[in-house]
Order: C-alpha cells, then structure tokens, then sequence
C-alpha cells in the first residue's frame, strides 16, 4: 500500500476496495483512537466508540474521499468532528461535568514547589500537562493537540479543524503561551 | 530589525521546515535576548511533545489487533445491511430518482392545470362547430367542382393560386398600401382589378 499514491489509493477507495482499506485501518487505527483520547481527557470507552464510528463513516462515505488531502487528514477531520459531537452530547446529557469540548477552570492541582518543569516525574509532567491542555479553550486545544502530538504541519491542522491556516497559527501560539502560563501559575517553569 | 513578536518567536520555534524569513535569521544572530527566547520555547515544546497526555505506551499491539477485528466485523455488517442510515421507507422515498422524478412531473402538471385551466367546451358546442365545419367543406367543393375540372381540394385552393400567381402582374400594385397580415382570399380578388380576376379565371 506504501506504493500507492494519492491518486490510486482514490481510485481503490472509490471502487470499494476493502483489502485496501483493511490496511488503512491498521495504519490509522492508532491516530484516530489517540485523537479521541486527547480529546476526551482519557475517555477510553467514548474512544473506541469513535476508531470505529470513524473508520465506518470513512467507508460508507468513501466517494466522497477526491485525494485533495491526505486519507490521514481526512481521516483525522472525520473523527474530530464525530468525537466533539460526541463530547458536547454527553455533556449537555450528564450536565455534572464541565464541558470538555471548552476549556473551563482548571481545577487547583495544590501547591508545587517551583522547579523546572522537565524535572518532574513523568506522571507529574503529564498530569500537569492535561490540566494546562485542558484549560485551553477548544480551538486552542485541538489546534495543541493536532500539532504537538499529531505530528502536522499547520496546513494539515488547518484542513482538519476546518479553519484557515493562519488561523491554525495564531491558535497554536495562543496555545503555548496559554500553556506556560498555566504552569506558571502552578509553580512550574517551561 | 525591531524584536519580532512573540507569535513569530512560537511559531520559529515550532517551525514545520519552512525556512524563516531572511531577516528573522538575521535579527536572531544579533539579539541574544529573542535567541534565548527561541531556545527556551524549543526546550519547552520539545518537553510536552515528549509527555503525552495520553500514557500511549499502556496499548500494546494486543489492544489494536482487537480493535481492528471490532472494525472488521462493523465493516462486514454495514456491508450485508442496505445501509443502516438509510432504512427503507416512506420518510426516503425522495432518494428514488424515478419515483422522485414522476412526482415532480405530476406536481408540474397540477400546477400547470390550477394555473391554466382547460376550456370548458361542452360536447354539444363541438359538434354544432364540426357539423358548420363540414357544411362549409361541402359548399367549398361543390364550388370548385363546378369552376374546374381538375377537381381542386380547398386545402389546395390557396397554395394553387399562389403558385399561378405571376409576380409580375403585381408590378402596378406598389402604390397600394401594404396587406394587412391578417387577410382573407376574398381580401384580395377586391385589390384586383377586372383584367387580372378575368385573368386568373382563365388559368383557374
């Protein structure tokens, strides 16, 4: 499949080659499902849900795949957009949580002593990094999420959350400097 | 070069390989203070790329085999149903082209009918108007049966006296006023004068 360019794998997708696209799963399977992690702030169940929401809407909706991106990006879109749909509906139906498609208050992670951040234990540094993600707004986040951990240019953040590329700048840099502050005010140097 | 905004400093930082502008380049040689901002930021970045949020190395290979497999099988059953999105029904009739199709030709049909209704003739009015109708054939042959042996049809009445009509007996008639659009045969043997009905007469 490594072979096959753009325009082939189109072609492939096209006539319903499911060979073909047992292969894509396997070679996305793990972004899509990370995304939704990220996203969902460790959902795992609302996770798996959304791998295979994902990959079957992909399939029933194959013909409309035209190359202009990569099968990744546009992968990665179908899932970001089912996995805040599906976040917003479980808030608006739980009610109890905050939104965690907004960055709301984060909740006070006590008091650290101020040091570097790279000295922490990892866990310390992950916890310390959700929380700092999470009290970004949405764009903010999934912009952070998409670019740190994703791997993508800006133009490929940009196609996935539907905005101009610009725009996927000016929100990553927002991000970082939301993110400092964050850590900043527990205490932590970046 | 004036120190660059602080989104241009994340943003050189984090660059995707595009090279910066020239004078960027430049502005960081000299200024120590953006220079050290740019290190600190890449320090930073590089960090958090290096702790996910999400503990990644807790899914094993195991964990994706069964997820692959659940795809597999949701694959398999979204192709032996229809669609399940697409339940056959009343509620989707309008996705049949065929059926979509006639609708709208009826549905132009009826408006087309409210908008213009169709004369209200009676059969007792029509056929009063065929029965004059064919009188009036009937008249016309038994004329022209008389006046010529060839037995003309009325249908073929005009276009023969068209056709006799020689142009250049119209000469004299340029000082008349046009002809109506509307006219009758009869409209016309009154423009004529007597030598060209005896004329016509002759080759009738």
């Amino acid at each position: 499949m490594e072979s096959l360019d753009r325009t082939q794998l189109t072609a492939a997708l096209q006539r319903g080659d499911r060979v073909l696209f047992a292969q894509l799963v396997q070679q996305h399977q793990r972004s899509v499902f990370f995304l939704a992690m990220r996203l969902s702030r460790g959902d795992e169940q609302l996770s798996r849900d959304m791998v295979q929401k994902s990959f079957l809407q992909a399939w029933s909706h194959r013909e409309s795949f035209r190359g202009e991106a990569s099968f990744k990006t546009w992968l990665l879109r179908i899932a970001r957009n089912l996995t805040l749909n599906e976040l917003s509906r479980a808030w608006r139906h739980r009610e109890l949580l905050p939104d965690p498609t907004d960055g709301g208050s984060p909740a006070p992670l006590g008091h650290v002593e101020a040091q570097a951040f790279e000295l922490l234990e990892t866990d310390e540094k992950r916890v310390m990094l959700q929380e700092a993600v999470a009290a970004l707004s949405r764009r903010q986040r999934e912009v952070a999420i998409l670019r740190l951990y994703h791997d993508l240019s800006f133009a490929e953040v940009a196609e996935i959350c539907g905005i101009t590329t610009n725009n996927a700048k000016v929100n990553f840099h927002h991000a970082v400097r939301g993110i400092k502050k964050f850590l900043a005010t527990q205490g932590v140097a970046a | 070069m004036t120190c660059p905004t602080d989104e241009t400093l994340v943003l050189f930082a984090d660059s995707d390989g595009n090279e910066p502008a020239p004078e960027l380049s430049a502005h960081l040689e000299s200024c120590a203070a953006c220079a050290e901002r740019v290190g600190g930021l890449r320090l930073a970045l590089g960090e958090w790329r290096s702790i996910d949020l999400v503990d990644t190395s807790s899914y094993r290979a195991d964990y994706f085999a069964t997820m692959t497999a659940d795809i597999e099988r949701a694959l398999d059953l979204s192709d032996s149903q229809v669609d399940p999105h697409l339940v056959p029904g009343p509620a989707l009739w309008w996705r049949r082209p065929l059926l979509a199709a006639a609708l709208a030709a009826a549905v132009l049909l009826a408006v087309g009918l409210l908008r213009n209704p169709p004369q209200t003739t009676t059969d007792a009015a029509l056929a009063s108007a065929r029965s004059l109708e064919e009188v009036a054939r009937e008249l016309g042959r038994s004329l022209l049966d008389e006046e010529s042996e060839d037995g003309l049809l009325d249908e073929e009445t005009s276009l023969t006296f068209l056709a006799a009509w020689d142009l250049s007996q119209a000469d004299g008639l340029d000082d008349l006023p046009p002809l109506p659009l509307t006219t009758t045969l009869a409209d016309e043997f009154d423009l004529l004068s007597t030598e060209q009905v005896d004329s016509l007469i002759k080759r009738l």
